[in-house]
């Protein structure tokens, strides 16, 4: 099975080579036969890296350590789940799997326009393809999965996937954010044929509505898992460190964010068109960056982008793709000129407007942080190091300005809205939002920033609220239905403007749960304590009990078992933090963090409560005289962020599938609003 | 005999994957402007 993926591989370059020339025929000839064969090409490419993909986890469950791979990302005692997750656990095993996805995206694309206009389509594969030929050719000649390891010796055991990446939620993140990271490359390809086939017009958009929405999802689904993953699993008491591997996934998230809204304000108002292409353009060449960044070691020190060559053909490729994308959009920047004239900055495309100019100032001031310590060792020889707090202090304003501008969507209307309207609209939430500030300033909260988010998000809150009570209103007096039959019927006839609110509700109690968790820890450290020790922290009181040995076949573990009562409770909860030392030659160590949640608080007394974690790092542990040494941090509100992260992917299905009478009212809106000539 | 697995994988699956994705140009041609305008 193995041979037979190392040469499906192979063959799956041939056809991927074959997909590009006989799309580029299809292009040239205008030859249906050719456009056909080019789609089967790619159906063929999907087929094939699948088989590489089943060949190589083959290898894993069968301990075949003669691939160097295998040898490197598994041992004998690595559970089953996590041999089959060992796909992605490196990097060539990541390529391939990307691959892999990539193919059976450009596959289904070419099942889901055969309605589409040829030419259109006929240039969409020959990108899909020119991006998978790149890929499976990285994948098959520069760092193949199935290499064997050099001088033909086979070790006994694996060095064994790295025990951090044992975990349940690793199995679940990368798949997401490579489904999210390679989903972009669909939209980007119908983009190029847009702008290649000069139809500009509205139906490249419509073509690839919903895969925004699936990749944006997925995308987030991925970011969101990798935060709690980090939380659970890395032991810090944080779950996003500005690490470039996470701004690598943050920056696309942006500018797709962006992208989804200038796609509406296109469709509604005819506005925003060059800012989609630029956009999506953008998003693939930060998604490819983000791969750049992470597999080309340059941000560790550039001199390791010397030491593989994967970093050239990822830079190269980059290079390539900018100049190619950015000067056919330059050569049609005629036909890039708005439908329809914007007709007021105090619109919701005006918001829209002022709402992609902050996402990509937001997203290039991550950028140049990423990239700063890089850039400093260029410039001088020594390599900077960018803390985390410098890019939390960078980017907190225009998070804060982001949360306002959520706030003003419910509260305007497309094309224009008066001032005195948006006065008017404006002023209830913002009233509540101010004088619920007040309450949370008597409570306690004094640190500015959080402030600013929890005034921001209550004021998004309460302008969602004000809009539904008013939506709501109307439809009772309209039909005359009962309270909760008008609700349900307005979210199931609303899905796409329900799903915006949702999803900014979302993004606001999440920023909620960032802000509490960060500006109001708590944390203290306990050193070399004996076992019957009390301890307590913010009104938690923690009983260290002893130490015990927990040995499976996969690792052996020491836990501590703690006893910790929670403020107001009257018996106590066991909690057990852990030390953890993986078999394999290598026989790497763990932390695992032990957390205690808590939802809801035992008493109205403890509302501050709401979502709180505290989170228990075991620091050291002796198994000799039974001593250990605890890090004790409380996470306040930190739940929210949980909660706001399912919540964002409720409201992103919500506006993916629209009730059909959406659509067509909004298609009607844009003929309308492109009835009227611009100006 | 790896070796000889491997070029018979090669040969097999290139051999199928090529009657595959050749086989639509032996068709008529229908002209890629009809569909989808």
């Amino acid at each position: 099975m193995t041979v037979i993926g190392q040469a499906a591989l192979l063959v799956a370059l041939l056809a991927s080579l074959w997909a590009l020339l006989a799309s580029i025929l299809a292009v040239a000839t205008r030859r249906e036969p050719f456009l056909a064969s080019a789609g089967r090409g790619l159906g063929a490419a999907f087929v094939l890296l699948a088989l590489a993909c089943l060949g190589l986890v083959r290898a894993f469950l069968a301990d075949d350590f003669s691939l160097e791979y295998v040898a490197d990302y598994s041992c004998r005692s690595q559970a089953l789940v996590y041999k089959l997750t060992a796909l992605w656990g490196g990097q060539s095993g990541s390529l391939l799997f990307w691959a892999t996805l990539l193919a059976l995206f450009a596959a289904l694309t070419v099942v889901t326009t055969r309605k589409l206009p040829r030419p259109l389509v006929a240039w969409t594969f020959v990108v899909e393809a020119a991006v998978l030929v790149f890929f499976v050719l990285v994948s098959a000649v520069v760092d193949n999965p199935f290499r064997r390891i050099p001088g033909g010796i086979v070790p006994a055991d694996g060095v064994g996937l790295n025990p951090l990446l044992r975990n349940p939620w690793m199995v679940a993140h990368p798949p997401a954010l490579y489904l999210g990271y390679v989903g972009i490359t669909v939209p980007f390809a119908f983009a190029l044929a847009a702008l290649a086939t000069g139809r500009v017009d509205g139906a490249w958009l419509r073509a690839i509505r919903r895969w925004s929405m699936f990749t944006f999802t997925f995308l987030s689904l991925g970011i969101f898992l990798g935060a709690y993953w980090a939380y659970l699993e890395l032991g810090w008491g944080g779950f996003w460190g500005w690490d470039p591997v996470e701004n690598a996934s943050f920056m696309p998230w942006l500018t797709l964010t962006a992208f989804l809204h200038s796609v509406l304000a296109h469709e509604r108002r005819g506005v925003l068109k060059g800012w989609a292409f630029v956009l999506v353009i953008l998003s693939f060449l930060l998604a490819v960056f983000g791969t750049f960044l992470t597999r080309s070691g340059v941000i560790s020190s550039v001199h390791a982008f010397a030491r593989t060559s994967i970093g050239w053909w990822f830079g190269g490729f980059l290079v390539l793709v900018a100049i190619l994308s950015f000067g056919l959009l330059l050569a049609r920047h005629r036909e890039l000129r708005p439908d329809n004239r914007l007709d007021s900055l105090l619109s919701r495309e005006g918001f829209f407007l002022l709402g992609n100019v902050l996402l990509v100032g937001l997203t290039l001031i991550v950028l140049w942080l990423t990239m700063r310590p890089a850039i400093d060792e260029l410039r001088t020889g020594v390599q900077s190091a960018v803390e985390p707090i410098v890019f939390t202090r960078a980017t907190r304003p225009w998070f804060v300005l982001l949360l306002l501008l959520m706030g003003m969507g419910p509260v305007t209307s497309w094309r224009r809205v008066a001032p005195a309207t948006l006065l008017r609209r404006t002023l209830p939430p913002a009233a509540a939002a101010l004088a619920g500030g007040a309450v949370l300033f008597a409570l306690g909260a004094r640190e500015p920033w959080s402030l600013a988010v929890f005034v921001a998000a209550l004021f998004t809150v309460f302008g969602v609220l004000q809009a539904l009570f008013a939506d709501w209103r109307a439809r009772r007096m309209h039909t005359g239905e009962g309270a909760f039959l008008a609700l349900g019927r307005l979210a199931l006839a609303n899905r796409r403007r329900w799903g915006a609110w949702v999803s900014h509700v979302a993004v606001v109690v999440m920023a909620v749960g960032i802000a509490a968790s960060t500006a109001y820890e708590k944390k203290q450290v306990f050193e070399s304590i004996a076992p019957g020790t009390a301890l307590e922290l913010d009104g938690y009181r923690l009983r260290y009990v002893q130490l015990e040995a927990r040995n499976l076949p996969e690792y052996d573990g020491l836990a501590a078992r703690i006893e910790v009562t929670r403020p107001g409770a009257a018996t106590p909860d066991l909690v057990w933090p852990e030390l953890r030392v993986y078999g394999g030659r290598e026989r790497q160590q763990t932390t695992e963090v032990a957390i205690l949640s808590t939802l809801l608080p035992r008493s109205p007394g403890e509302i501050r409560r709401l979502g709180e974690d505290l989170y228990v790092i075991p620091a050291g542990m002796d198994p000799g005289s039974g001593r250990v040494s605890l890090e004790v941090i409380v996470h306040p509100g930190i739940n929210w962020l949980w909660i706001g992260g399912i919540l964002l992917l409720l409201g992103t299905h919500l506006a993916a599938f629209p009730a059909p009478e959406e659509v067509a009212e909004a298609l009607a809106d844009g003929a309308a609003a492109r009835a009227v000539p611009a100006r | 005999m790896t070796i000889l697995a491997f070029l018979a994988a090669l040969f097999g699956l290139a051999l199928v994957t090529a009657l595959w994705v050749l086989l639509p140009l032996f068709r008529p041609d229908t002209g890629t402007e009809e569909r989808g305008e």
